[in-house]
């Protein structure tokens, strides 16, 4: 069982982690300070709670959340691609509907992991929702406020939504083991967290005049396979860049 | 033979290096203690899991309890949720003192927590909030529209 749940707690840590780091390339490009505070606070967070899940399994004599952060093949991560893509042209726009289609996720897999009966996952899981609510708070008022402001603000919001809507329908791809998961009464099936997160965004998304419609199956295909360690084409820059200082000094203490 | 008061009470000496009027303890960050002759373990909770004094607070535990003759243990527990609730009195007033205004009542959603907010510096409460984020992930930057300055508000997640 054990590697069953260090696929589950993987996946939760890696997603973290990824867009903790995205969310910190804003640091000093931010369109207004606050936002540029916002989104390297928001990272550390996400980065603090990564740090957390790895130490669920380094509790359980895995490795520790440094190695698994900075020493792990690219293969061996779990995320989603949508926490990879790059900050392409810093498109403000794109941060913001990938916060808010993110964070939406992480609310509704939060409130369920808090039924865990992994006790350890669901003890954390109801720390970090507590913290999380503020991250969903910023997320959903931004994109309310600019799908109601200017016409450029609302097409730009658009386009992103339009780009990154598959990628979020497979943040609940179904994991490697999910019944065996789902069976020990870890979590509720993935594509159960779908419907409830659908429940979640689609009024806000449809209040801003956006419509929400499952992906077709075809832009869905070449995307799959994320949470098989299958990465996208963004990962090894990615990876290279985290992990640049750490392998410049393996065996140094930080 | 040393109690768990005892350590707790030297652990007043160990302050958050954001916030140097408020100790741990008073910050509610100390759980258990358990002492088995020299050696002592203490349960620190964080705040927020994120939060990057904790590696410097668990040195400075162990400092202050050497400095006692003690061996200290700090176990970082994340899966336990620090509450505000655990802020003691002077753990308030310490806030306080370093300007921050208080959440007036304590609640599970933000928008009530940023609701009821008053300035810090005149008391108005014709204050609004810029940014849910701030310096560190326990503030909150509001503006004061009587005074004119902006200032924080101290977050607990909620």
């Amino acid at each position: 069982m054990l590697e069953t749940l260090e696929i589950l707690l993987l996946s939760l840590a890696d997603d973290d982690l990824i867009l903790g780091h995205r969310h910190a390339e804003w640091i000093g490009l931010g369109p207004i300070l606050e936002e540029d505070i916002a989104f390297a606070s928001i990272g550390q967070d996400e980065v603090g709670h990564a740090q957390a899940y790895y130490q669920l399994l380094t509790d359980l004599g895995l490795p520790t959340p440094d190695e698994y952060a900075f020493k792990r093949p690219a293969e061996r991560f779990r995320c989603a691609h949508l926490v990879e893509l790059p900050n392409t042209d810093y498109d403000y726009a794109q941060a913001l509907m990938r916060h808010f289609l993110y964070d939406a996720a992480e609310q509704v897999r939060l409130q369920a992991l808090r039924q865990s009966r992994y006790e350890p996952l669901a003890g954390l899981a109801e720390r970090l929702l507590r913290e999380e609510k503020y991250h969903w708070l910023h997320a959903r008022t931004w994109v309310e406020k600019l799908g109601h402001s200017t016409q450029e603000a609302h097409l730009r919001l658009k386009s992103a939504y339009h780009f990154l809507w598959p990628y979020a329908w497979l943040l609940f791809e179904e994991l490697p083991q999910e019944a065996a998961m789902v069976e020990a009464g870890w979590m509720p099936p993935n594509l159960e967290l779908r419907s409830r997160w659908l429940e979640l965004i689609t009024p806000i998304l449809e209040g801003i005049g956006f419509d929400v419609t499952p992906p077709a199956s075809e832009a869905l295909l070449p995307l799959q396979g994320a949470r098989h360690g299958l990465r996208s084409p963004h990962f090894e820059a990615l990876l290279a860049e985290m992990t640049e200082v750490s392998a410049s000094e393996p065996e140094a203490e930080w | 033979m040393v109690t768990p008061e005892e350590v707790r009470q030297w652990l007043q000496a160990v302050r958050d290096p954001e916030i140097p009027h408020v100790s741990v303890v008073d910050m509610g960050m100390i759980g258990e203690i358990a002492v088995e002759g020299q050696k002592v373990r203490v349960e620190l909770i964080p705040t927020y899991a994120g939060c990057p004094a904790i590696k410097l607070l668990q040195a400075e535990i162990q400092a202050v309890l050497a400095g006692k003759g003690l061996e200290a243990e700090v176990e970082v527990n994340y899966r336990r949720p620090w509450r505000a609730e655990a802020v003691t009195p002077a753990g308030w007033a310490g806030l306080q003192r370093a300007g921050f205004a208080l959440p007036k009542r304590l609640s599970s959603e933000p928008e009530v927590l940023f609701a009821d907010v008053s300035c810090p510096r005149c008391s108005s409460t014709a204050v609004s909030l810029s940014s849910p984020f701030g310096p560190t992930a326990c503030r909150a930057i509001f503006r004061c529209h009587n005074c004119g300055e902006a200032f924080e508000l101290f977050k607990p997640p909620v």
